[in-house]
């Protein structure tokens, strides 16, 4: 594969799914220059990743696991002191947030993700994504009975934690 | 707000998919991708080459200055520290070897991926461990040696304090990859947690 091939599929796949990337950012970084930082990662990574894409699963799935895999791993202190990363002023901010109205039990999402641990956040996802057990498994690495126990008790966690923010506004 | 069950926060999750939250800036994303690539090629194993490549040319120029200078008579501690760099040169290639053929072996979940960082993560934590622990024979060998030469003890001091700082700032380093490789356990012990019965 040439370096433009690698480039063409590469920005197919970022227009393709850069709404499921934007998820994955937004829940695994609180701050606008932590999602550039954190964007910035999983774009190098799904960049690398083009070459060992091998069909054997679908697009979407094989995104998901690389900007996964990234965010998990993502460490905020440690990228700021990694070699090769550049300053943000120097190319310019790499998201700029849309202007669009602002859903409250959105936001309310999102803040009850960011305070899962990181890995019942990426079950979480993508269980909200839509994935079947076997995906989860496939994508996770783990067995499906045991994708099953974790979703049902980070859905257990939503409602309640849903339950008591209604009363709370009562 | 209404208490929700998960049907409708899925909902209200999927409305996302309509309206992106961002917009990419697509000209400062290529210029980073573009930096990060030249980069990463020099980056990459960097630590374990400069280490293999300093052993070596020190380890040479030890035995060639001391067998020049001396007509082959040179002292033992000399010749001590060039077989200690050679041999640490070895084992550094060695170990870089056997890590880049299991670089393969894991599979592309994120299980297989946290292994794969753990098994890096190990190497690296090893590798400091050792090199810190290198650092008082080699500088034991170095003060000896010079101890046998040199008339101004102020250099031997100098010398001295300079492998201290080298032994501090080595510490420092191995306590950033085991708290990093202890982080990657944590996780993985968070998703295998109740997989046993698989």
């Amino acid at each position: 594969m040439t370096e433009a091939q690698q480039g063409e599929i590469f920005r197919r796949w970022l227009h393709q799914h850069k709404g499921l990337l934007f998820k994955i950012i937004c829940a695994y970084a609180f701050s606008e220059t932590d999602r550039d930082d954190l964007f910035q990662e999983i774009s190098i990574q799904l960049w690398r990743s083009v070459p060992n894409f091998r069909e054997e699963s679908a697009v979407s799935t094989w995104v998901y696991r690389v900007a996964l895999n990234t965010a998990i791993k993502w460490n905020r202190d440690e990228q700021k002191h990694q070699k090769g990363r550049l300053p943000f002023d120097h190319t310019g901010h790499l998201l700029q947030k849309n202007n669009q109205q602002k859903d409250e039990r959105l936001d309310w999402l999102y803040e009850e993700l960011g305070k899962l641990d990181k890995i019942d956040r990426s079950l979480c996802l993508l269980m909200l994504d839509g994935f079947s057990y076997r995906e989860m498994s496939k994508i996770l690495g783990i067995s499906e009975s045991n994708v099953g126990v974790k979703i049902h008790r980070i859905k257990k966690h939503l409602t309640e934690k849903s339950e008591e923010y209604d009363r709370h506004e009562i | 707000m209404i208490a929700m069950k998960f049907e409708e926060m899925k909902k209200i999750w999927d409305k996302q998919n309509q309206q992106p939250l961002y917009a990419i800036n697509e000209e400062a994303l290529h210029n980073r991708i573009r930096t990060k690539k030249q980069r990463a090629k020099h980056i990459s194993g960097l630590s374990e080459v400069f280490i293999i490549i300093v052993n070596i040319v020190s380890a040479a120029s030890i035995l060639v200055a001391t067998f020049l200078k001396s007509n082959g008579n040179g002292d033992i501690y000399s010749y001590l520290l060039a077989g200690l760099m050679a041999a640490t040169a070895a084992f550094v290639f060695t170990g870089r070897l056997k890590r880049k053929k299991r670089e393969h072996l894991f599979d592309r979940s994120m299980l297989g991926d946290l292994d794969h960082a753990i098994s890096n993560a190990t190497f690296q934590v090893r590798l400091s461990q050792i090199m810190r622990w290198y650092i008082l024979p080699v500088g034991l060998l170095i003060l000896l040696d010079i101890w046998q030469t040199l008339t101004q003890i102020w250099i031997s001091v100098l010398i001295f304090l300079f492998i201290g700082f080298i032994w501090f700032a080595g510490r420092w380093e191995h306590q950033i990859y085991v708290k990093r490789k202890h982080e990657l356990e944590v996780l993985r012990a968070k998703l295998t947690d109740g997989n046993n019965g698989s």
